[in-house]
């Protein structure tokens, strides 16, 4: 086994490569796109299932069902689709850590305390209205928590695309190819790496905006 | 003027029905100020939900100035135990939202607000979110938001419950104040006697299940009014007195009742409640 020393030397060499951050660049960069793509399609979709009951009752199974379903159990679907390539990894981003934002943001809808719901309609508020300027925002923490989540599942529904299309850049191919040399303390200050890009990302956003929303939203 | 007839509210519970509130006849005029006293369960609550339209009568109808009411509206605004209050939203917005809901230009939205948050000496806080706030100051912001949308009527369901002794004081005279200078017609619910013997200009008890309007106190002593006035005392006794049997019959229902045995006839503290609690 190499050192943690020695392990937590070539972590800072590696940071200083050219060639290794421009593979952590593109991985962030499909995660990116991904993300965005979670965020604005399970948002959107659990804010329809919360909203309709009818289509609740039609789809939200199977919102569940895509959230139960892990995130590297889609890469073999992905690569059928649309072959070994970057569009690949992102379908299987989107489709890892989707399902989680539309359970919560649905729930959140429905799971709005009553009183802020007779609060509203006493003055006034109704239908469309009342579902935007009241339930939408009141769901706000519980939507704050699928996102928060999201990113953790995305991440690794990234790496086990990655890892399984090989041929791009990345991360997963790093890993891949380091692995095949038996370089194990490359291949451990890689793994070192990769969590802790991860942990920052959920520390230095994620964590921060939860806290602010609970206090705000007095759920803490 | 609010006008209940006969209303009842049955609510059913696995098939079985059970009236919350039964045959309930009451008219509050304009401008007066009602207090309704009952033990916990009486189904007080429920009737400030008939009255704002958030519930509907199984029986029975509710009239505002003679027309019945068929949902909630702007003329009826509720203030709840709890503030309430949008906690995404500035005291500001808060107190905006009605406003905003009934389409007001933005100009007016903010000059009523501000003149509202003036009236309940919260104007430094226009900023802040509620959860900058203390109990006491989030329930002034709900009454300045439910005094914006300018209702006739201000439905208050025990709006001071959750406050310190000190708290419920300086409100109750904040309030007296407000009521008099706006002229509202309130129908204020709670269960403490004191409470709503320095309030109103009438008392009503009510029965614990199903909730029936029992006895009317009217109550003629100026205003600001202490908790100690002799006369107010001598009014808070006898409507104690006619309490005392309901509670004891949710002490009963509770199964609590062989503490009653044990201990003899339950003592009811001056605020309503149980002193089996």
């Amino acid at each position: 086994m190499p050192s943690p020393l020695m392990i937590g030397r070539l972590v800072v060499t590696n940071m200083t490569d050219a060639a290794f951050l421009f593979a952590v660049a593109s991985s962030l960069r499909r995660m990116m796109i991904g993300f965005t793509g979670v965020v604005i399609i399970g948002i959107g979709t659990g804010l329809l299932l919360g909203r309709f009951r009818f289509l609740d009752d039609v789809l939200g199974t199977l919102a569940i069902a895509l959230h139960a379903m892990p995130g590297a159990a889609w890469v073999p679907l992905a690569i059928v689709l649309f072959g070994l390539n970057e569009s690949a990894v992102i379908f299987t981003v989107l489709l890892g850590a989707a399902g989680i934002v539309m359970v919560n943001t649905s729930s959140g809808v429905k799971e709005v305390p009553p009183l802020v719901l007779r609060a509203a309609k006493t003055m006034g508020a109704r239908g469309a209205t009342l579902f935007w300027h009241v339930i939408v925002p009141a769901a706000i923490p519980r939507i704050v928590d699928g996102l928060r989540l999201a990113w953790a599942f995305g991440w690794r529904a990234l790496m086990a695309g990655e890892l399984m299309v090989g041929s791009i850049q990345g991360m997963g191919r790093l890993l891949n190819d380091v692995a095949k040399q038996r370089q194990m303390p490359q291949l451990l200050a890689f793994m070192v790496i990769i969590a802790t890009i991860s942990v920052a990302i959920d520390t230095l956003i994620f964590k921060r905006v939860e806290k602010m929303v609970k206090s705000k939203w007095g759920t803490a | 003027m609010v006008v209940l007839e006969r209303v009842t509210k049955q609510f059913s519970h696995n098939g079985n029905k059970t009236d919350v509130v039964s045959d309930i006849d009451l008219t509050i005029a304009e401008g007066e100020f009602v207090c309704l006293v009952g033990p916990s369960g009486c189904g007080k609550s429920t009737l400030i939900y008939l009255i704002a339209g958030l519930e509907k009568p199984s029986a029975g109808r509710i009239l505002i100035d003679g027309t019945p009411i068929t949902g909630p509206g702007r003329d009826r605004v509720v203030v709840f135990q709890e503030s309430a209050l949008f906690p995404w939203l500035t005291v500001q917005q808060n107190v905006e939202f009605g406003l905003k809901m009934a389409g007001a230009p933005k100009a007016e939205q903010t000059k009523k607000a501000g003149h509202y948050l003036r009236m309940v000496h919260l104007s430094r806080f226009s900023g802040a979110y509620p959860y900058q706030l203390s109990g006491g100051m989030k329930q002034r912001v709900a009454i300045a938001r439910a005094l914006a949308m300018d209702p006739k009527i201000l439905l208050m369901d025990e709006p001071f419950a959750a406050l310190d002794a000190q708290t419920r004081h300086l409100l109750h005279e904040e309030l007296i104040e407000i009521w008099r200078e706006t002229k509202k017609t309130i129908l204020f619910v709670t269960h403490n006697v004191r409470e709503a013997t320095v309030l109103a200009d009438r008392v009503f008890t009510m029965t614990a299940r199903p909730g029936r309007l029992k006895k009317g106190y009217a109550i003629h002593l100026q205003r600001p009014r202490r908790e100690s006035d002799p006369h107010l005392v001598v009014v808070q006794q006898r409507i104690l007195l006619g309490l005392q049997e309901e509670i004891a019959k949710v002490v009963k229902d509770e199964g609590l009742d062989y503490l009653v045995k044990k201990t003899g006839p339950v003592a009811v503290g001056a605020d309503g409640s149980g002193g089996a609690r």
